[in-house]
C-alpha cells in the first residue's frame, strides 16, 4: 500500500490507484456479529420456521381475474336490462297514454270524449302532406263510368260552356260530409275548384278530363261512405237516375298526390 | 433432500459455516445493526424454506449469497432507507492499543474507505464487497446478482473508479491517489 509521501512510478498512477484500492478493500475487516447473536438467531429462525409449518395457511382471498370480472359485470347488466324490460313487455307498469284509452280512472263519458278527440286528431293529421308530396289517410274511392256520356251534352260545341253540375254537386256533398281532400283523375279538387262541362269534355281547373272518373277522397271514410251510400245522395242519383256505373269503396289507405302548383304555392 | 431431520442437519451446517459471511455482507450493505440482524434472519429463514428445493445448480455459498442479495434489494426497494450518519455506521475498525505509526495510518485509511464505500450506490457496493471482501470470482458474482459476467466486470471497474474519485477528493485520506478529470468519474 502506498501512503502519501511515497511517490509511485511515473505512468502507472491510475493502475496503481485501482490496485491500491482493491488491495485496501481486501484488507477491510469483515463485520463481526455481536456475541451470542449466532446462537440466538438460530433459535429464532427455527422457531419461526416451525411456527409457519404448524399454522395452516388460511385460504387467501384472491381478486378475480379481469375476464371473470367483465363476465360478471356483463351478466349483471343483462339481468338489469331483463328486469327493466320484462314488466314493460307484459304491460303491467305501462303508463297511461292518449292512444291507449285504457286509463282505469276515466268515466265512460270521458273515455268517449278522449276517443273522439283522438279520432279528430288523426283526421287532422291526414291533411298534412308527407315528405314525398303525398296525402295519405282513410277515406273512399269512387269510380264513375259514363258509357252514355250523360255528364256532357252530345253535339255541343267546344266553346259552349254548359252548366252541368253533377260532378260539382258530388264534390260539394263529399266536402259537406267529412271529406278533406278530393282528387278526380289525379287533379286535386278543392271546395271552390271549378268543375264544368265544356263542350263534350269536363274541365277541372281548366284541365280536361274524360270518363271514367276516378275520385279519391281522404276524410272520415265511414261518414262519407254512409253519406254517398244514401239513396238521396248525388252519387246515387247518378247511378239510379242517369244509369251510370258507380263503384263506391271505403278504404283505410287512400293516397292523393299533391299537385305541383300546390307544392309551389305552399313553398 | 428428504426427511425433516436431514434437512435440519444440512441447514445447521450451512448456518454454522456461512453465518458470519452472510452477516458481514448484509451489514456492509445496509449499515445499521438492527437492520443487518433482521435481514440476516430473514435470509436464513428463506434458505431453510428453499433448501428442500435446492437443485445444486450452483454452490451452496453462491446460492445463499444470492438469497441475501435479493433480500437486501427487496428491503431497499420496500423500506427506502434514509442515509446513514457516521455515528450509526456499523463497521468500526477495532482499535488496538499502542500501534506503530504505519498501522495507525492504515486504520485511518480503512475508516475512510468504509465511509466512502457507504456512499456508493447499491450495485457498486455489492460488487466491491463480493469481489474484494468475500473473494468471489466474476462468474460467482454474476450468479449471485443474476446478470452477465461482462456486466459484473464493467460494474466492478466503474465502482472502483468511483471509489477512487471519492477518496482522491478527500485530502485527509492517507493513501496517495491521483485526482481524476470529471469525465472519468463514474456515477
Amino acid at each position: 500500500m502506498i501512503f502519501r509521501g511515497n511517490k509511485p512510478e511515473p505512468g502507472k498512477e491510475k493502475i496503481n490507484d485501482l490496485q491500491t484500492i482493491e488491495e485496501a478493500i481486501t484488507n477491510l475487516p469483515k463485520i463481526q456479529p455481536r456475541p451470542g447473536l449466532k446462537h440466538q438467531m438460530f433459535a429464532d429462525i427455527m422457531q419461526e420456521v416451525k411456527s409457519q409449518e404448524v399454522v395452516p395457511e388460511k385460504p387467501k382471498f384472491r381478486f378475480p381475474t379481469f375476464g371473470f370480472t367483465v363476465s360478471l359485470a356483463g351478466c349483471a347488466f343483462a339481468a338489469l336490462i331483463a328486469f327493466t324490460m320484462v314488466p314493460s313487455m307484459i304491460g303491467t307498469d305501462q303508463p297511461p297514454t292518449l292512444r291507449s284509452g285504457s286509463a282505469p280512472d276515466l268515466t265512460p263519458e270521458e273515455l268517449a270524449a278522449r276517443q273522439e278527440a283522438e279520432r279528430e286528431l288523426a283526421l287532422l293529421r291526414q291533411v298534412i302532406p308527407h315528405d314525398n308530396g303525398q296525402y295519405i289517410g282513410e277515406g273512399v274511392e269512387v269510380t264513375i263510368q259514363d258509357p252514355q256520356s250523360r255528364l256532357i251534352r252530345k253535339g255541343s260545341l267546344t266553346g259552349d260552356v254548359e252548366t252541368r253540375v253533377d260532378l260539382y254537386r258530388l264534390v260539394q256533398e263529399i266536402y259537406n260530409n267529412g271529406g278533406q281532400l278530393i282528387s278526380i283523375n289525379g287533379i286535386l279538387v278543392e271546395p271552390y275548384t271549378e268543375v264544368v262541362s265544356h263542350g263534350n269534355l269536363i274541365e277541372i281547373s281548366e284541365r280536361r278530363v274524360q270518363a271514367p272518373f276516378t275520385m279519391k277522397v281522404i276524410g272520415d271514410g265511414k261518414r262519407i261512405y254512409q253519406a254517398l251510400h244514401n239513396s238521396n245522395s248525388a252519387l246515387s242519383k247518378l247511378s239510379v237516375d242517369e244509369g251510370m256505373e258507380v263503384d263506391l269503396r271505403q278504404s283505410r289507405l287512400v293516397t292523393i298526390m299533391m299537385e305541383e302548383e300546390n307544392t309551389e304555392s305552399s313553398q | 433432500m428428504s426427511g425433516m431431520g436431514e434437512l435440519e442437519q444440512v441447514f445447521h451446517q450451512l448456518y454454522d459455516e456461512y453465518f458470519n459471511d452472510i452477516y458481514s455482507f448484509v451489514a456492509y450493505s445496509v449499515g445499521r445493526r438492527q437492520d443487518a440482524e433482521d435481514l440476516t434472519q430473514e435470509v436464513f429463514v428463506k434458505a431453510y424454506k428453499g433448501l428442500a428445493n435446492f437443485r445444486g445448480d450452483s454452490e451452496l455459498k453462491t446460492w445463499l449469497f444470492a438469497i441475501a442479495r435479493n433480500t437486501i434489494r427487496n428491503w431497499i426497494v420496500r423500506k427506502k432507507p434514509l442515509p446513514i450518519t457516521e455515528d450509526e455506521l456499523l463497521w468500526q475498525v477495532p482499535h488496538t492499543g499502542d500501534t506503530p505509526e504505519s498501522l495507525l495510518e492504515e486504520r485511518e485509511a480503512m475508516d475512510k474507505l468504509q465511509n466512502v464505500l457507504n456512499q456508493l450506490k447499491d450495485s457498486y457496493k455489492t460488487v466491491i464487497v463480493l469481489r474484494g471482501l468475500h473473494g468471489f470470482s466474476v462468474k460467482e458474482v454474476a450468479e449471485i446478482m443474476d446478470c452477465s459476467e461482462t456486466k459484473i466486470k464493467v460494474t466492478h471497474f466503474r465502482a472502483l473508479r468511483k471509489l477512487r474519485s471519492l477518496l482522491s477528493a478527500d485530502p485527509t485520506f492517507p493513501i496517495s491517489l491521483h485526482h481524476l478529470p470529471s469525465k472519468e468519474v463514474g456515477t
